[in-house]
């Protein structure tokens, strides 16, 4: 009863102290998102290593794809794998297709150019639609060692990987995430963290980055993760 | 083992003052340089920025010394915080092809501390810009 009564007392004093948390100070700001690394463990219906993946991408001639839903890995998965490439002496060229604007005829030649016939293009962005983006594709395609390319949905590419998200990844994220903050983690007890992730992967479908920004709001309110009623008036499990 | 260590003068700065500090420095190996960098970076919700504003090398150092430096800050940007973002200015040195590096952040302002947006009513409701506004 003491750590129903310790989370009370937790959920009141954080609710009354800690609001209007500094953006430097949040936990769930871009810069720890984006130093989050793949865990590839975290699927079971997938369970190659990183180095069966490199050897199947090799199979693939380097010509692959990484399919998944918004907010579910993709990118992770890239800059997680182009480590593993670099580490296997790949040369490799990591490059994110600007969502907002297409790209000119000029500004996609003078990138082609810089591709040599030895790199290998990870590129982030490719499920993007538009004429710029398929002429970007078959240029970098016929020029560059190989290209892994992100997809919503399976492309002409064979498919590598297939990103998937679940709650226990998303409460593993979290983990990971507050543990970057040495003095936040001690707040947050694993049940508050497991019914937050559970709670916030339902209400963004899955979408994990915007479950996080969801999580940023609110931690600039409370000064921590978000607690349910009941957790606030230590009634939890009653 | 390398060491790599920056030391300030102080740490709080107006706009257009002079930091003054010192790289201290233990190197094994032969290193072709070392720079410290004074820069800002955003810190936040979106997209990251970093502007790195002056620059200070030390060529070929010796295995230890040390080396004075002197950088004049601009006008603006001010170190500031709100719910979306917030500014840090910064001194870092790094040694040429080594992961060793040295980080020492600083706050750059007029009033003497980190501007707090959440004071300004503008932030939540109108634009930073109109927040600093209603500073100045």
């Amino acid at each position: 009863m003491s750590a129903e009564l310790g989370t009370a007392e937790l959920g009141t004093a954080t609710l009354v102290k800690a609001y209007q948390v500094k953006a430097r100070d949040n936990p769930f700001v871009t810069e720890n998102l984006n130093s989050l690394s793949y865990c590839l463990q975290s699927d079971c219906l997938q369970s190659e290593t990183w180095e069966q993946l490199v050897a199947r991408f090799r199979e693939l001639n380097f010509q692959a794809s990484v399919i998944g839903p918004k907010g579910n890995g993709k990118t992770a998965f890239l800059l997680t794998f182009q480590e593993i490439l670099k580490q296997q002496d790949y040369a490799v060229r990591y490059l994110r297709y600007p969502s907002e604007r297409a790209f000119s005829y000029r500004e996609i030649k003078q990138y082609v150019s810089q591709v040599t016939s030895q790199e290998i293009v990870l590129l982030d962005g490719g499920e993007i639609r538009s004429w710029s983006r398929q002429v970007f594709f078959f240029l970098l395609r016929a020029r560059a060692k190989g290209i892994l390319m992100t997809a919503h949905f399976p492309c002409a590419l064979p498919c590598l990987y297939r990103c998937q998200t679940n709650p226990g990844l998303f409460a593993h994220l979290l983990r990971e995430l507050l543990c970057l903050s040495s003095d936040v983690a001690e707040l947050e007890d694993e049940e508050t963290l497991e019914c937050v992730a559970a709670e916030y992967f339902n209400r963004y479908k899955g979408n994990l980055r915007q479950a996080m920004l969801g999580l940023y709001d609110q931690w600039y309110v409370l000064g921590g993760l978000p607690r349910s009623m009941s957790q606030r008036l230590g009634n939890v499990g009653q | 083992m390398n060491e790599l260590q920056i030391k300030l003068e102080k740490t709080t700065f107006f706009p257009g003052e002079e930091i003054r500090g010192t790289l201290n420095f233990r190197l094994e190996g032969n290193p072709s340089g070392i720079e410290a960098r004074l820069f800002w970076h955003t810190k936040g919700k979106g997209d990251e920025d970093v502007v790195i504003v002056d620059t200070h090398r030390v060529e070929t150092p010796v295995s230890v010394g040390h080396s004075a430096f002197r950088f004049t800050l601009p006008q603006l940007p001010y170190s500031f915080s709100g719910k979306l973002i917030s500014l840090i200015w910064g001194v870092e040195a790094v040694v040429d092809g080594d992961s060793l590096s040295s980080l020492q952040e600083v706050i750059v302002s007029p009033t003497g501390a980190e501007i707090d947006l959440g004071k300004y009513p503008g932030e939540v409701g109108e634009s930073s810009r109109t927040a600093f506004e209603k500073l100045l």
